[in-house]
């Protein structure tokens, strides 16, 4: 009986555990569809929804849609292992690791060549976009980042990749 | 290569790429040959197995030597006929340009060559890419992952002169 108990509570804990692996977001509020936000605004307003998606394993699901879709991975690589343009899989962040930092690169582009995505992506798009570019170095949590890829398989999965301390170092 | 179709969109400043790619060596397990054709014939005459993709051009003289250079650093002088190896220089960098000759303002023969890897093939080392992901530059990644223990990033022009 005691075992039966035990069991039924673990059964439960994990159960509840699991429940917040993932979750949909479909109705969030209006800035979440804005187009042409700029850096500045996104900013001030979106840290606690960065910060949310890049837990859920839902958003960093679409988020490595819209990696292919809008040819991040063109530049970037598949994996984010680079190319044309820095790896993101690594340590090395040129223009900030912090998930504001991401949002900003992604929205307003860089002054070496990556173009501004302000106009083609709404807010929560750019929110997904930034929990999947996270999760390529191995900072998702363990519970939300990929175990497999429906791809081609061309890197070990975000979920066991080491996360190394980010550095803004340049070569 | 190990290709994978993907959707793409047309996006202004991205590359339209709609494929995940990876290279691999050959047969043998080099990744460049070079090849000298007899059109006459229409086969090879002969042919030299390189490690890295031959990314330099050639240069043909009149008397018979034909000079290329290597990814991981030679530039090599090679007997037009039968293909033998009669000279070969260690570079600081790989050689990806075009060998060329000329005669100096002292009517002496001279052959010079840039070295300094790079292009498509080099980016893995040049960017200092992850090579964890196999697909990086766009497929190269995982082909030319050793590239970085065979040579260095540089850039020297080389000018050699003849006996």
């Amino acid at each position: 009986m005691k075992h039966c108990v035990l069991g039924l509570f673990l059964s439960c804990s994990l159960l509840a555990a699991s429940c917040r692996r993932e979750r949909r977001w479909f109705r969030e509020g209006p800035e979440a569809s804005a187009l042409h936000s700029t850096p500045l605004q996104a900013s001030r307003n979106d840290q606690q929804n960065l910060e949310r998606y890049a837990k859920d394993a839902w958003a960093i699901g679409e988020g490595q849609r819209l990696f292919s879709q809008m040819n991040c991975s063109g530049c970037h690589g598949h994996g984010g292992g680079g190319g044309m343009a820095p790896p993101l899989m690594d340590s090395q962040w040129l223009y900030g690791s912090g998930l504001i930092d991401i949002e900003r690169t992604i929205l307003a582009g860089s002054a070496r060549g990556m173009p501004a995505f302000a106009d083609k992506l709404s807010r929560q798009q750019v929110w997904q976009l930034v929990a999947y570019v996270r999760s390529l170095s191995g900072h998702a949590p363990s519970a939300a980042a990929p175990t497999r890829d429906d791809h081609m398989s061309v890197r070990p999965p975000p979920s066991r990749t080491q996360p190394e301390p980010p550095s803004q170092q340049v070569d | 290569m190990d290709e994978e179709g993907l959707e793409s969109n047309y996006v202004a400043g991205t590359p339209y790429v709609g494929a995940a790619v990876r290279y691999r060596p050959g047969p043998g397990g080099h990744l460049g040959v070079l090849t000298a054709w007899d059109p006459a014939r229409a086969r090879a005459r002969w042919t030299i197995e390189e490690r890295f993709p031959v990314w330099s051009g050639t240069l043909a003289t009149a008397s018979g030597l034909v000079f290329y250079g290597t990814m991981d650093g030679w530039f090599k002088a090679i007997d037009a006929n039968d293909g033998t190896l009669l000279w070969k220089f260690k570079t600081d960098s790989g050689v990806i340009s075009q060998p060329i000759t000329y005669r100096g303002p002292d009517g002496k023969q001279y052959v010079a060559v840039l070295d300094g890897v790079g292009g498509w093939a080099g980016t893995p080392l040049v960017a200092n890419l992850d090579t964890r992901d196999q697909s990086g530059a766009n497929g190269f990644a995982y082909a030319m992952a050793e590239l970085k223990n065979a040579t260095k990033k540089g850039g020297a022009v080389y000018v050699f002169g003849l006996p």
